[in-house]
């Protein structure tokens, strides 16, 4: 199996294919984009002064998936792993900072296989917005 | 466009009037038939919000719920790709709470972790099913 990137206009798409000699097929894929993490109401709020500054750079999984037919197989964990280990390895090396890694999970399933590799959920609705603080795992 | 209209407003009386039947109301309770379709569609509505597939199902047959009004809900949910991402106080809240913790990764982060910095990591060999099967 490989991973080949397609560009699609704002994010980058990564393709794993399934080298078959007989026949290549797409067997999951990921898309990454940049986000600015940012606060709807501009209203003051006491209780909400010592938030960080907002906006918050992160990157975003935009999204993350796995042909049905191969799943159960470790290859959504597989390509989790690809997407943060990028994240990470931009936010390391790459000209500006990123602190969240940050995804909207489709339904209770994907925010459970998020929540499990450390993201946590900021709402209890779907699209559930989750994130993971990158700064613990950069400076480890 | 009036006869397209008058077409469009014909089909309607009729499907209408199916459903006033199959629902068991007398031709006086159009209000009531809307008031229970509003309330059926309210529900599908809710549902496709949610990000939730409806499906009708009997033994091994399944038919899944499509329409372009469902399709208008889910892509008005879905967040463009590059647009900032608003939160609201309460998830503002909740970030905070993440960002002041202290760091606590679960098992299959730190095994991410580790696969990461083990140079001779290989993505799984996979075996293709032979049919799709419902998540």
């Amino acid at each position: 199996m490989a991973l080949r990137i397609e560009a699609l206009g704002l994010a980058r798409t990564f393709l794993a294919m399934d080298d078959a000699p007989t026949r290549p097929r797409l067997a999951g894929y990921f898309s990454l984009t940049t986000v600015s993490v940012e606060r709807a109401s501009i209203e003051q709020q006491p209780n909400l002064n010592r938030l960080p500054r907002f906006p918050i750079p992160g990157v975003l999984l935009a999204r993350l998936a796995v042909d049905r037919r191969v799943q159960g197989q470790g290859l959504g964990g597989y390509l989790f792993e690809e997407a943060l280990g990028l994240t990470l390895q931009l936010a390391r090396t790459g000209p500006v900072a990123f602190r969240l890694f940050v995804t909207d999970a489709i339904d209770a399933d994907a925010a459970g296989f998020y929540e499990r590799h450390g993201l946590v959920r900021l709402s209890d609705t779907y699209p559930c917005r989750m994130v993971l603080d990158l700064r613990p795992i950069l400076g480890s | 466009m009036p006869r397209f209209q008058a077409l469009t407003n014909s089909v309607l009386e009729e499907e209408l009037e199916m459903l006033r039947k199959r629902l068991g109301l007398e031709q006086s309770q159009k209000a009531e038939l809307l008031r229970e379709v509003a309330g059926l569609a309210a529900w599908v509505v809710r549902q496709a919000e949610q990000g939730r597939e409806i499906e009708a199902r009997q033994g091994e047959s399944v038919e899944a719920l499509a329409h372009p009004a469902l399709d208008r809900v889910r892509a008005r949910r879905a967040r463009p790709v590059g647009a900032p991402l608003a939160l609201t106080d309460i998830e503002v809240e909740h970030l905070t709470a993440v960002l002041d913790r202290p760091f606590a990764p679960s098992s299959d982060l730190r095994a991410a972790l580790r696969s990461l910095a083990n140079p001779n990591r290989r993505p799984p060999k996979l075996r293709w099913k032979k049919k799709a099967t419902a998540a």
